[in-house]
């Protein structure tokens, strides 16, 4: 009788897994062809003031919290960023990107967080970036604001400190990686890489 | 012990993040327009605009969880179209200027391609802020505005604009200027809408 119950109960989570699983894993797979970095030697700009950037959420005194959006950002978007180009430079001041086609700067537009009244309650990060992309003049060709966004448990007194930090590296990450497929969609920065186009005689 | 220290910390944690903080209000998502949809208008070139200005409190109230006429703030949904087939346009938000009849002082402001245009507060986070301290309402807001983007050919960008407005009596028509700026050429595009 017990084998009996314990065969039907192994057969519905077979069934289930199989039922909500495996679609899963096939569209992912369907999807998703692999992207190309845009042909372009490209320097990503992480000025000292966009690195120190803290955005504080709350009233003081109560449930003020401080995010570290600049310097996570600055730890954690050039890996990302780097594979959108062929080639990718950090400088920390746009004229010292004096070799590459395109000069991408960063700039933080706000920050909006959630707080929730309980440890295990889900908060939301959003991270607002633009991305502004300027040619070898100096001439601004793309532009684009990007909504980076994590969500994560509010935590405990022991444990909000370390979600808070996670929370911001999440959404910087997801800002990050939207702005790499956005790079790589662009018709504007792709022209800045394409040869001139010959004039007719 | 375990169950001890579980107890203290979520006794800590009620100190520290009271219930006061509210479990989240609901946001109704404002149905997207098109530039046809709107109830103001306007066209230069490739680039055509349309406003709606979100005036009934109770609108307000869904959309945004807060009554924002009251507390000095008008929400205008903004739907900028690119209509050229091969052109891209710079839309960059921080060049966005408004002015009404009452508008005091007005301060002037460089864009980013010299062009000047007079510009008062033009919501964002300081509307926010001014807004509303309940931080779910604060993120719904930002989610919400209008965002700096380039309007490849046929891409559109949508969003609010959170203009200042008296708190009391009936409000001034409000001018607001929408410079664009060709991104082959470096032309600028000005439109101008009256709410």
């Amino acid at each position: 009788m017990v084998n009996s119950e314990y065969r039907f109960f192994s057969l519905i989570a077979v069934a289930l897994f199989v039922l909500c699983c495996l679609p899963m894993k096939l569209s992912g797979q369907a999807a998703q062809p692999a992207s190309q970095p845009v042909s372009l030697k490209a320097a990503l700009v992480l000025t000292p003031e966009f690195c120190a950037t803290k955005t504080k959420k709350g009233t003081w005194g109560i449930n003020q919290e401080t995010f570290p959006v600049g310097k996570t950002a600055c730890e954690e978007l050039e890996p990302i960023i780097k594979t959108a180009f062929t080639s990718l430079t950090r400088v920390d001041d746009p004229a010292k990107a004096t070799d590459e086609q395109l000069v991408l700067i960063p700039k933080f537009v706000d920050v909006g967080a959630t707080q929730k009244a309980f440890a295990f309650s889900n908060r939301e990060l959003t991270v607002l970036i633009e991305w502004t992309a300027r040619d070898k003049s100096g001439k601004t060709v793309w532009i684009e604001t990007i909504q980076g966004t994590a969500k994560r448990h509010m935590g405990n007194a022991f444990t909000h400190g370390s979600n808070v930090k996670h929370i911001v590296e999440d959404a910087v990450k997801d800002d990050g990686e939207q702005a790499v497929a956005k790079i790589e969609a662009s018709p504007e920065i792709a022209k800045v890489g394409a040869p001139p186009p010959k004039s007719a005689e | 012990m375990r169950n001890r220290l579980i107890a203290l910390s979520a006794g800590i944690a009620t100190l520290i993040f009271p219930a006061s903080i509210s479990a989240g209000p609901k946001f109704t998502p404002y149905p997207e327009h098109k530039v046809s949809d709107c109830a103001v208008k306007a066209d230069k070139g490739d680039i055509s605009v349309g406003a709606q200005p979100v005036e009934d409190p109770k609108d307000q109230k869904a959309y945004f969880a807060t009554e924002m006429t009251e507390k000095g703030y008008l929400p205008v949904y903004l739907v900028i179209e690119n209509r050229s087939s091969a052109d891209s346009y710079l839309f960059d938000k921080s060049n966005v200027a408004m002015a009404d009849a009452s508008a005091g002082a007005v301060s002037e402001a460089r864009s980013k391609t010299g062009e000047k245009f007079a510009m008062f507060g033009v919501g964002g986070i300081f509307a926010m802020r001014a807004i509303t301290s309940a931080t779910a309402v604060q993120e719904n807001l930002l989610k919400s505005e209008i965002q700096s983007k380039t309007l490849s050919p046929g891409v559109s960008v949508k969003g609010f604009l959170y203009i200042p407005i008296p708190k009391e009596g009936a409000r001034g028509e409000i001018h607001v200027q929408i410079p664009v700026v060709n991104s082959r050429t470096s032309e600028i595009q000005v439109v101008n809408l009256t709410i």
